[in-house]
């Protein structure tokens, strides 16, 4: 299952040299991931990293993977509507893993392991 | 549950999140007790991971992070009473386990949250999210109670 987050979470052109396992987004001020998250002093979810760092995957790979666990995952810095941000990603250490890291103007928001299911 | 904690069969804990529409999903609390509590929550079809009906298993990590808020703001109702809400934030995500791919909306879901350690305003926390007593997934989170 693919979520619909490009409503929410818009691709973006990066600089004019991308680094090769990186993708950009727009956090859209509009995006209903900050209805009630919090009023009067919006914040994107926790968990709406982990939608991003997948969105990225999935557009980087053209497939959708089945995630099966975290490891480490480290959330450092909040992200706030119209945020900017990259997602880097790269071979994890554990067989079917991926490592994500997510940084908005030049500092690290958020850092981890994706394990998925084999295949 | 113990006379430190208020009556948690009602929705005060949850009403003590600082969560509103369609971000609170904690339901109800079944029952609390010093460094545990037990709720109910659902994921409306409204939610942003909201697709065919369903939304990823890893949603159920916020299911969690919000019985452990809610489970802190009964505490420090009880010890102190305050009845503030106060933003926290997940922090970290020590390990978790998913052993579904995804979990139904607008489905009572059953979530629990264990305090393991806590420095204020740190706290970790051992979650778990069932569906009809079925294991969805397990986690250690580790959550942030006041202004970041």
């Amino acid at each position: 299952m693919i979520p619909p987050l490009e409503t929410d979470l818009i691709p973006i052109p990066g600089p004019s040299a991308p680094s090769s396992g990186s993708s950009w987004f727009r956090v859209s001020p509009q995006s209903r991931w900050f209805e009630g998250h919090f009023d009067g002093e919006p914040i994107l979810p926790g968990i709406a990293h982990l939608a991003l760092a997948l969105a990225a995957l999935a557009r980087q790979s053209g497939r959708h993977r089945i995630l099966t666990a975290l490891r480490d995952v480290r959330f450092s810095r909040p992200l706030r509507p119209g945020d900017e941000v990259e997602v880097l990603l790269s071979e994890g250490r554990e067989p079917s893993s991926v490592r994500f890291e997510i940084r908005c103007q030049g500092r690290r928001a958020t850092l981890g392991l994706l394990v998925f299911a084999p295949g | 549950m113990t006379s430190a904690f208020p009556d948690p069969h009602h929705e005060l804990g949850v009403g003590l999140l600082p969560h509103t529409g369609a971000a609170r999903l904690l339901t109800a609390i079944v029952r609390s007790g010093p460094g545990f509590l037990e709720a109910i929550g659902k994921v409306g079809a409204e939610h942003p991971l909201a697709s065919g009906g369903r939304v990823p298993s890893f949603l159920g990590l916020e299911l969690g992070a919000q019985a452990a808020a809610a489970m802190e703001a009964l505490h420090r109702l009880g010890a102190t009473g305050e009845s503030a809400r106060r933003s926290g934030y997940l922090v970290r995500v020590r390990e978790a386990t998913f052993t579904v791919p995804d979990l139904p909306v607008d489905t009572p879901l059953n979530v629990t949250a264990r305090l393991e350690a806590a420095a204020s305003p740190l706290a970790i926390h051992r979650i778990s999210v069932s569906l009809e007593g079925a294991g969805c997934l397990t986690a250690v989170i580790g959550t942030f109670s006041g202004t970041r």
